[in-house]
């Protein structure tokens, strides 16, 4: 049963997808808002201190830094990352920000060698990740490169839907 | 009952040498068994992340700092996170090391016994008593092998040199031999050239394989026997050496030295020859004159190590390392060869099924059965074994211990288990049947996924 409904469909707490004739859209979610108790906790008590230690001289300059620390931080959290295959035209792999900043990164189906699923080592662990192989590039493009979702379902739903959307003449069984 | 193993060292492809070789044929046949193998190693330049061998067999290059000649360096607890990580996905039962200068191995032993798994262990080399860096390394095997459920050595020999550097009871220690590939070795009669006895030597060149000796031996040997040429293959730091005592003897056209040799090239090499020499001062069990044996070469050996356990009585002539008797030896192997006594294109049919991995993999399949029916100690059981290794030395590795201890309840805590992803198993029926059927399909059609639902 097809689905051709341009409509975010979710399939998981993660992962939702959309889809049409000849196209395919997965995002993954992540959990992070921009105003969570923490951080109004921590702006609020910024704001009592900055009152408070008016007559350090060094006092502002702190607290100053470690708004902008929290601004930074806030402005490089990932919201949702998405992967859109378009048969026949290639592949654009976006990553959203908190503040709404998005970048993007499309590879066109000709320079696509393949895509994969692979496990690799960091510090701490090992994890899955899905990746398109572009063609004459020394670096993979890692699709949900900060998310880093896991591999049931997310990753095998994801893979397995732009895979028939690149590689084949069917679609993917909706799921 | 199938084992989840992890077979940890320092040394393994692309790495070439004994070690390596043992690990790879050993993990093949295992997993033939029906077992799950996957081995952990150091990153080798920019190879590192998983990498899958022959057979679907999973390797894990773990990015670490080498120190020396493929060793890491020893940071006691850096280990510990990845490796947690690695055992929990793969949900190992067993650890198995390899080799004490692998510090690696060491590292896996203590890690995988803080966290309740089995262990045991394999040493490939023999160790003397008296000088510093061995009293170094008999200390620090003693303290990871004195909480190991077993150990594997590779002659009897080795055995008993391995339960007086650990104190180890002797019940506790099997002797499993290395075995070789015959199929890989076979002979060859037309290869060797008519006119002469050729003597091939294949070793690295350093002190410990006696390169002394073949420097000694060769000139007194080419002066006594007009019609003996010498192949050398190989390379090292002595090779300076034997080209100084070709000059001085001019005996460039009696002796060649062809450099270092692949491994899939050693045969090509071994049946140019009739006698195959080996020279070494030490050797734990010396698997190049099996090698040499099946290719149908009449060895002549010091008797050192391991050596005398290794080949029938009829296959090999055996010298003390001395030149004068070495020089007797192999001008014995000379008129044994020109007078057609031994019969060498027997050999490999004889070897064959005397060293074969098939029957190493059965043996170590066995002593996984034997560890993994005993029962995990508690920690005060250990802490205890750890105390007794010395006066000092005993306080300092329980604190080792015990610290390890902690930091595993730590790492427990931060990085809980249920959060750890489990790792696909690889289908190796059906990436055996596959190979067998029709031909890999083109880009155009879905690649048949290696992953199952």
């Amino acid at each position: 049963m097809k689905q051709s409904q341009n409509t975010l469909t979710p399939l998981t707490e993660e992962l939702s997808y959309r889809s049409l004739p000849g196209v395919r859209e997965y995002v993954v979610h992540s959990n992070e808002r921009i105003w969570t108790v923490t951080t109004i906790a921590i702006v609020s008590a910024l704001g009592i201190l900055s009152y408070t230690t008016k007559s350090i001289p060094w006092a502002k300059w702190v607290i100053g830094s470690i708004f902008v620390l929290l601004t930074w931080i806030k402005l490089n959290t990932v919201k949702e990352e998405r992967i859109l295959a378009i048969r026949n035209v290639g592949v654009q792999v976006k990553t959203i920000y908190l503040s709404g900043r998005s970048i993007s990164h499309f590879v066109e189906r000709s320079r696509i060698c393949d895509i994969i699923i692979h496990e690799a080592i960091t510090i701490w662990q090992v994890k899955f990740y899905m990746a398109i192989i572009v063609v004459k590039q020394d670096r993979m493009k890692v699709v949900f490169e900060h998310l880093l979702p896991p591999l049931n379902p997310t990753l095998i739903t994801a893979y397995r839907g732009v895979r028939s959307m690149m590689f084949s003449d069917s679609d993917p069984e909706s799921d | 009952m199938p084992y989840n193993i992890c077979m940890v060292s320092d040394f393994f492809y692309p790495n070439v040498g004994g070690v390596e070789s043992h690990l790879y044929q050993l993990s093949q046949r295992l997993s033939q068994r029906g077992h799950k193998v996957i081995i952990i190693t150091h990153a080798y330049g920019n190879r590192t992340g998983v990498r899958y061998l022959t057979n679907g067999l999973k390797v894990y290059y773990v990015p670490t700092m080498v120190i020396y000649s493929s060793a890491t360096f020893p940071t006691i607890y850096g280990f510990f996170p990845i490796f947690r990580n690695i055992v929990i996905r793969e949900s190992i039962d067993i650890v198995h090391g390899h080799q004490a200068f692998s510090s690696l191995c060491h590292e896996a032993i203590l890690h995988g016994k803080t966290m309740g798994l089995k262990a045991c262990f394999t040493d490939h080399s023999l160790f003397g008593f008296a000088d510093a860096s061995s009293i170094l390394t008999n200390k620090l095997l003693k303290f990871t092998l004195s909480d190991i459920d077993h150990v594997i050595c590779v002659s009897h020999t080795s055995k008993e040199n391995t339960v007086l550097r650990a104190a180890l009871s002797p019940r506790h220690v099997s002797v499993i031999p290395n075995a070789v590939v015959a199929s890989q070795f076979l002979p060859d009669p037309t290869a060797a050239d008519p006119n002469y006895i050729t003597v091939v030597v294949i070793s690295r060149l350093v002190y410990r394989k006696g390169m002394d000796l073949l420097v000694a031996i060769i000139p007194r040997i080419c002066a006594m026997h007009p019609k003996v040429k010498f192949i050398i293959g190989g390379d090292g730091p002595k090779r300076i050496d034997l080209e100084q005592m070709r000059e001085k003897h001019l005996l460039h056209d009696r002796v060649e030295l062809i450099g270092s040799v692949k491994h899939h090239d050693v045969r090509n090499v071994l049946i140019q020859g009739q006698i195959f020499l080996n020279t070494s001062l030490t050797e734990a069990f010396c698997i190049a004159i099996v090698e040499a044996a099946c290719a149908g070469l009449l060895v002549v050996s010091t008797k050192v190590g391991g050596v005398p356990e290794v080949l029938p009585r009829h296959m090999i002539n055996y010298a003390k390392p001395e030149e004068d008797d070495l020089v007797i030896a192999v001008s014995k192997a000379i008129h044994m060869i020109r007078y057609e006594v031994p019969k060498p294109l027997t050999f490999n049919e004889e070897l064959k099924d005397k060293y074969s991995w098939k029957n190493v993999a059965e043996r170590t399949e066995k002593v996984y059965d034997l560890i993994s029916y005993s029962q995990t100690s508690p920690l005060i059981e250990r802490l205890r074994r750890y105390y007794g290794c010395g006066f000092y030395a005993g306080k300092i590795f329980c604190m080792v211990m015990a610290l390890d201890y902690l930091f595993w309840i730590f790492l427990e805590y931060v990085f809980p288990r249920e959060a750890i992803e489990q790792a696909q198993p690889f289908p190796y029926k059906k990436y055996q049947s596959f190979d067998k059927s029709e031909r890999y399909q083109t880009t155009n059609k879905v690649k048949p996924s290696l992953i199952d639902d």
